[in-house]
């Protein structure tokens, strides 16, 4: 008798690790109770899923001036990344950002939910590498490549393979007089429109100030403003000082809207396309102006 | 007699007043985060030439340091006509609450739009707000001349102004406006431009003009206000005349500057002597040194912190707030 109950125990076991082994396990089905804690990830989510495998946001995912997708987020739930509120709604895959909702995500991974954490893009390449671990954890691979492909196609080829030293300069400039300089995204999108950042050359890492005399002082080729906001506050009346609107032209005075460069989402492609457009322009004067 | 109550001859005084002023305005003018030298500047400004420089000078530089003239002045003037009128040394419009509570108007007329509708609102909103702090002030400390009540009063007023500034910009829609409450609490004249300057120049003009109206009462009221009525002032118009014209100049000068303190305190006791205890004097006496005392201010902020520039009111009130407290002891002394 113990010998056959031994068997059958050694048969089931065996059974058990073969079907973890070469089928598909439980886990790495098809999700189908996704929730997102972060405007990030909610976004990768609303272009990879499909909608009937969403069942909850984030609170900021409808927030216009935050995410890029507010219209399509809109009638989904939202949540606040509480654990309570989490756990309630029983998901199968749940999103994070990096450093957002951080108890939240402790708490879930010893509970033994399936948490993806999900990297700030602070290049396209880190915006590819999300798309693709948001693609595969939702079961879209084949989307998720297709969306890169698209991604990449619409990005300009040339970028900044010409003399470096050449390239007309950006200056980018947010609202109390921040910018951004070396390892963020807003500066990779620059410079793969074919353009120098100037907070990089500044010296500036991550994200500083620079001043409105040392902004001028600089003379770049063009300036990159913060979009405004419809409610007034005094951080953004910088953006409209008398002195750039003297010194740039306008067409030599874009305004981004930050909603772009919160995350990095594939829309991100357009704008580096029309960046690069305005660069072509600027280089084509400067060669008038040589001849 | 009367001559040996001067330390130096009026006309002196004014003129070395005069001399400061011009000095910390054309610092005001050279120091900044860009380095330019006088002469390259002298070249732009005449030639048109160097684009950035003349650019930095004109837009940046000029309308920040007529700023400081203006608010300095304002500041000045004011205090030595508080502390004229109220016969208290103490008082003076970060004090008594009228630098908060225009802060206040601003705050409101600013963050909730109206300032985007029409332009003017902005220091309309600082003149109201100004007024009604002078006026409850006023209202609160009464006819007691007790410099206890009136302090009381005025830290009541700047501790409500101050909450409720706070409330609203908490409350803004815009998620910068909640940091910005160290602007309208501290001051700050740093990346202000041209519109800032045609916003409040015409009011804080009229204010100090009407202020300058009362000097000549003021005298009287030296000898105390009986003897002033004797000589023929009313002294409800000087009344009238002071809160309108602290309004008008302290509401337009907060709301584009923020509350900058202690200036309108510690520039009249400095002048004070040296103008023989005449307000008619230190009225305009004030009104140089206040400017001159805040253009300083702010050069020192840009040369302590260039790039993240201190806020220009924790300098004054660095200086300032000693000052009080060496007035309220010597004050104790006296009265004990």
């Amino acid at each position: 008798m113990a010998g056959n109950s031994l068997f059958i125990w050694l048969q089931r076991a065996f059974l058990a690790l073969s079907l973890a082994v070469f089928l598909p396990g439980s886990g790495m089905a098809k999700p189908e109770r996704i929730v997102s804690m972060n405007v990030c990830a909610d976004q990768l989510l609303l272009l990879l899923a499909d909608r009937q495998q969403i069942i909850s946001l984030s609170n900021l995912a409808t927030d216009q001036e935050t995410s890029m997708m507010a219209e399509q987020a809109a009638g989904l739930p939202k949540n606040h990344g509480l654990s309570e509120e989490i756990l309630q709604l029983e998901p199968d895959l749940i999103l994070a950002g990096e450093y957002t909702t951080r108890p939240t995500v402790f708490l879930l991974r010893k509970l033994g939910y399936r948490v993806i954490v999900l990297p700030i893009a602070t290049s396209l390449n880190d915006i590819r590498a999300n798309i693709k671990t948001v693609a595969e954890a939702v079961g879209a691979s084949e989307r998720g490549r297709a969306l890169v492909a698209e991604f990449d196609n619409k990005l300009p080829s040339a970028g900044m393979s010409e003399n470096e030293a050449d390239a007309p300069m950006a200056a980018l400039y947010w609202a109390n007089g921040f910018t951004s300089g070396e390892g963020t995204l807003a500066s990779s999108v620059v410079k793969t429109a074919g353009f120098r950042n100037l907070g990089g050359e500044l010296g500036i890492r991550g994200t500083g100030q620079v001043s409105l005399e040392t902004l001028i002082t600089s003379a770049p080729d063009l300036l990159i403003l913060d979009a405004q906001r419809d409610k007034p506050a005094m951080a953004t009346e910088n953006l409209h000082h008398p002195a750039l609107q003297k010194m740039f032209a306008d067409h030599l005075r874009v305004s981004i809207p930050s909603n772009l460069w919160v995350c990095g989402t594939p829309v991100i492609a357009d704008a580096i396309a029309e960046l690069h457009a305005i660069k072509s322009k600027i280089m084509s004067y400067r060669k008038v102006d040589q001849k | 007699m009367r001559k040996e109550q001067y330390l130096i001859r009026i006309p002196i005084l004014f003129f070395v007043l005069a001399i400061a002023v011009i000095v910390a305005f054309l610092a005001s003018l050279l120091v900044g985060p860009a380095s330019i030298n006088p002469f390259e500047l002298l070249r732009a400004i005449f030639s048109g030439e160097a684009v950035t420089a003349s650019l930095i000078f004109f837009e940046i530089r000029l309308p920040r340091a007529i700023l400081g003239l203006m608010v300095g002045a304002t500041l000045g003037l004011t205090g030595a006509a508080l502390q004229g009128y109220l016969r208290n040394p103490l008082a003076e419009p970060g004090i008594i609450g009228v630098s908060a509570s225009a802060s206040l108007g601003a705050v409101i007329a600013f963050y909730f739009g109206l300032a985007g509708l029409f332009a003017l609102a902005l220091p309309l909103g600082g003149m109201l707000g100004a007024g009604l702090g002078v006026l409850v002030v006023h209202l609160l400390a009464g006819r007691s001349n007790s410099p206890l009540t009136f302090i009381l009063a005025g830290v009541a007023v700047t501790s409500f102004a101050a909450a409720l500034t706070s409330l609203a910009l908490n409350m803004a829609e815009n998620p910068f406006a909640a940091l910005e409450i160290m602007f309208w609490l501290m001051g700050s004249l740093a990346d202000r431009s041209f519109e800032h300057v045609w916003l409040s120049a015409p009011f804080i003009f009229l204010g100090c003009l009407v202020l300058m109206t009362i000097a000549r009462p003021l005298d009287a009221l030296t000898l105390g206000e009986d003897a002033a009525q004797t000589m023929g002032f009313n002294l409800g118009k000087v009344r009238r005349r002071l809160i309108f014209g602290t309004a008008l100049s302290v509401g337009a000068a907060t709301s584009v500057a923020g509350a900058i303190g202690f200036v309108g305190l510690v520039v009249p006791h400095l002048l004070r002597r040296l103008t023989g205890n005449r307000p008619s004097r230190l009225l305009p006496a004030s009104a140089f040194g206040g400017a001159a005392l805040t253009l300083t201010a702010d050069v020192a902020v840009r040369l302590l912190s260039p790039g993240r520039e201190l806020k220009i009111g924790v300098l004054t009130a660095l200086i300032g707030a000693p000052f009080f407290l060496y007035l309220v002891l010597r004050q104790r002394k006296e009265l004990s």
